[in-house]
């Protein structure tokens, strides 16, 4: 396990979250060198197992929620992030031992760090959604019964709104409501929890992962053999287990509307290779939501769904999507608390208005094989 | 009415010499040893003596690309003031990734003013004129320091930038250079703030880089315009080109596409440029080669420069091995539509190798004649034009088809001012779309006009 986290790590990071952010997150090159700063001027920052803090301890998650295209426009300095820790450690009269992650994806694998390198605190290695998701209440921590609020959120002029409720979901929604008067984005703090709570309702070793992903796919130099090897293995001997490869195709067309600020529609796969003449198609809503051949599903939300450049390996988030690319398209289970009922509330493909309930990518390869009566050779290169 | 065209690569500087139908009357290849330009003198003469009619010559055309640092470290005193207007103080300062070498050759004067405005063009606060002038007087600026002026959303208001750029010819005089950041267009404060400055110290530099050049011409009775290319292929007068130099810097691959297009007489098709042990794979629309916003280093840092989309194969050291081949194949088709594919057209200086080998059933397969001098040629035949990328904010009152036609004429003047007669004038592509995670009032729009020369 990774536990010193130096300036040299803060891309292996970025890079490697990527891959887990499902087509979502968002990108930004400020948050990776105000990391890097913030680790230059104020030294190391510590990566800790959940068992390595004490259990009576505070912890507090952090990030940033809004627009990343705002964010690099109106740009941050990293203090909005204390500044919420510190708003939540007031309101609720505590000291935090130690920050952790909401989303372990796109930007908000960088924001726990750069929050715990400026306030001199541990970072625990450990995150509530496994993945990127659209709303601050599609976390572990909310189907484990964590109270979200008290919720802070602070933007580049220091200007702070407090958030209180009993009603997770709510709160959520007013922070969503709030994000776009306050100019866009903002560093949010919330779901403060005692260690033994974080021990129970969290996500392990998820940033340790991403810094795994992102030292393997820089060695893999672009090839995306090489990367797709490296996200098998690193995947495998993790909380999330072997991913599928679903299909490789090409683009042939993009529908995609803006709705209530979210980017959702669905992109069209003409299958090449060994996958000629299939036709796949892709439902997204911010992330990948639904992947099916014809038919049939073969993953869906929850777990992940991750497109990947055939020219290069790079993940393709949803906003970057082109025709006439080719893609390679990867099934990732999610990890196992994120499949638990109460998640799959605020996170199943019903929430996206499919008629589907959720079943994981696994089974749904094992169904179509059995069908088939063929085993299903693991053909990924 | 002839054209001269003068290619200066990393390795050697290609001169031709061509009407508009292009017909050729002199190609010639050097390498480069000292400055790229300093050959000039032999190549006119040379010229001279085989008949060419120099004073014919009515436009002399020049590409060159990345010599950005070359031209930096023989100057001596580079200072550019940076004036950084938004609503967070002491984030990171411009330049943080820099090389070294511009580093240490790029004087940097930060100022940060309040300002700026949000997503949608409302002020975030107004400028101050007291902070303004306390700053300024502070920060003591030498006689030829030039200015970046940078403000949080300019594309969707650039009205704090230009009236800073007001005050600091009120405050320091008419003649000083002023790279204002809106007219870069991409989204990214730090991007378009770094690409202002390198812009303004380059804009001090080039100046001299090509007084030798104008002398030179000058001597051998050539009274022509210069021109030179931009990184999407098109020209823009020279006059123009020294208030925009990094709009300079990544000319050569668009010219090659366009170059070959015309060579090969396919208006559309996809073009595979083979030199320096590199292969680049693109597209040419309508005798235009298609572009794309790329993330690229230039002296270290990231930034968004509207080039050619291509795909680079690095290091071919088996030659035209079936690898290589097969990775040639795999990138056309990523340029290939679902049905009736493309011609495919093999040019630079390297190609014939592998243009001899690869096979593609369903497409046709050109190797032109001339095929190395793609890139000057492309450079000679490129119209002259202009482009803008804004964002606007649709209310009521402010529709689509209003901000399309307010971008229009915007991109019209551009191209007037890049040195195209306006009679001629244009539109290529007007390109709309959305910005992802902002609500859907938000438009981006890009719009490039082209014309004849004036």
């Amino acid at each position: 396990m990774k536990q010193t986290i130096i300036e040299q790590d803060v891309s292996q990071f970025a890079c490697g979250a990527k891959y887990l952010g499902a087509g979502g997150g968002g990108s930004s090159n400020i948050l990776e060198l105000l990391t890097k700063r913030a680790i230059r001027e104020h030294g190391p920052v510590q990566l800790q197992h959940p068992f390595d803090v004490k259990e009576t301890e505070w912890i507090i998650p952090v990030g940033i929620m809004g627009s990343t295209t705002i964010m690099n426009e109106k740009i941050p300095t990293g203090w909005e992030l204390v500044e919420v820790l510190r708003a939540v450690e007031k309101e609720k009269e505590i000291r935090a031992g130690a920050v952790a992650g909401i989303e372990i994806a796109g930007i908000n694998v960088l924001t726990p760090i750069l929050t715990a390198a400026l306030a001199r605190l541990p970072v625990i290695d450990c995150d509530g959604m496994g993945r990127a998701f659209t709303g601050i209440h599609m976390t572990t921590y909310h189907a484990f019964d964590i109270s979200l609020a008290p919720l802070v959120m602070t933007d580049e002029k220091r200007k702070s709104i407090l958030i209180q409720s009993d009603n997770n979901e709510e709160a959520e929604c007013i922070a969503r409501n709030t994000v776009m008067n306050m100019g866009g984005w903002a560093a949010f703090a919330c779901y403060a929890m005692k260690t033994k709570h974080m021990r129970e309702t969290s996500i392990y070793h998820t940033f340790s992962l991403a810094w795994r992903l992102g030292r393997g796919v820089k060695k893999a130099h672009e090839d995306i053999h090489q990367v797709v090897r490296v996200l098998m293995e690193e995947l495998s001997n993790s909380v999330y287990g072997t991913p599928r490869l679903v299909t490789k195709g090409k683009i042939v067309e993009i529908y995609c509307d803006m709705k209530e600020g979210q980017l959702s529609g669905s992109l069209f796969l003409e299958g090449r290779g060994e996958y000629t003449a299939e036709q796949w198609e892709i439902l997204f809503c911010n992330e990948y939501v639904l992947c099916k051949q014809e038919e049939n599903v073969r993953v869906m939300s929850p777990d992940l769904i991750c497109v990947l450049d055939a020219d290069t390996g790079h993940p393709v988030q949803v906003e970057e999507l082109e025709k006439n690319r080719n893609v390679w398209v990867l099934g990732i289970p999610s990890p196992p608390l994120v499949r638990t009922s109460k998640m799959l509330e605020v996170v199943g493909p019903e929430t996206y208005g499919s008629p589907f309930s959720f079943l994981p990518v696994e089974s749904l390869y094992e169904q179509m094989d059995a069908k088939r009566g063929v085993g299903h050779a693991t053909a990924w290169d | 009415m002839l054209r001269l065209g003068i290619d200066v690569g990393k390795q050697r500087v290609d001169c031709i010499v061509m009407d508009e139908k292009i017909r050729m009357f002199y190609v010639s290849t050097r390498s480069v040893i000292k400055h790229p330009l300093s050959g000039m003198k032999e190549i006119l003469e040379e010229m001279k003596q085989q008949g060419i009619r120099l004073s014919d010559i009515k436009q002399v055309i020049i590409s060159a690309s990345s010599e950005y640092e070359e031209g930096l470290r023989e100057s001596e005193a580079v200072h550019v003031c940076a004036i950084r207007i938004g609503s967070s103080q002491n984030s990171l300062p411009p330049f943080y990734e820099v090389t070294d070498i511009v580093r240490e050759t790029v004087q940097l004067t930060c100022v940060e003013l309040s300002g700026g405005h949000y997503v949608d063009g409302s002020p975030i606060q107004d400028l101050m004129m007291n902070e303004w002038n306390e700053k300024m007087d502070r920060a003591a600026l030498p006689e030829h320091a030039t200015f970046a002026v940078t403000s949080a959303f300019s594309p969707v208001n650039p009205e704090h930038e230009q009236t800073v750029a007001q005050w600091i010819q009120k405050k320091f005089g008419e003649g000083r250079a002023i790279t204002l950041s809106y007219e870069f267009g991409s989204i990214g404060l730090m991007e378009r703030e770094n690409a202002a400055i390198l812009n303004a110290a380059l804009s001090s530099v080039i100046p001299s880089l090509f007084q030798n050049v104008k002398q030179v011409l000058r001597q051998y009775d050539i009274h022509a315009g210069i021109f030179l290319s931009q990184n999407d292929g098109f020209l823009m007068t020279y006059e123009r080109a020294i208030s925009y130099p990094i709009r300079t810097l990544h000319s050569r691959i668009a010219n090659s596409l366009r170059g070959a297009s015309l060579l090969a007489g396919r208006e559309d098709c996809i073009v595979v440029i083979v030199e320096n042990k590199r292969l680049y794979i693109g597209m040419v629309e309508e005798g235009i080669p298609k572009l794309r916003w790329s993330k690229r280093d230039i002296a270290g840092m990231y930034m968004h420069v509207h080039i050619p989309e291509v795909v680079m194969i690095d290091n071919i050291i088996h030659g035209a091995s079936d690898e290589v081949l097969e990775r040639v194949y795999q990138a056309t088709q990523r340029f290939q539509p679902p049905y009736e594919p493309l011609p495919i057209v093999f040019v630079g200086n390297e190609c014939s190798e592998i243009a001899g080998r690869f096979h593609e059933p369903w497409a046709e397969v050109i190797q032109p004649e001339y095929f190395s001098y793609a890139s000057a040629i492309g450079a000679c035949m490129a119209p002259v034009g202009g482009w803008i990328e804004r964002m606007y904010w649709l209310s009521e009152g402010t529709g689509k088809t209003q901000v399309i036609e307010k971008a229009a004429a915007e991109a019209i003047k551009e191209a007037i001012l890049a040195g195209a007669e306006e009679r001629s004038i244009a539109l290529q592509s007007v390109k709309v779309s959305p910005l992802a995670y902002v609500p859907n009032q938000a438009l981006r729009i890009q719009v490039r006009a082209f014309g004849n020369f004036a």
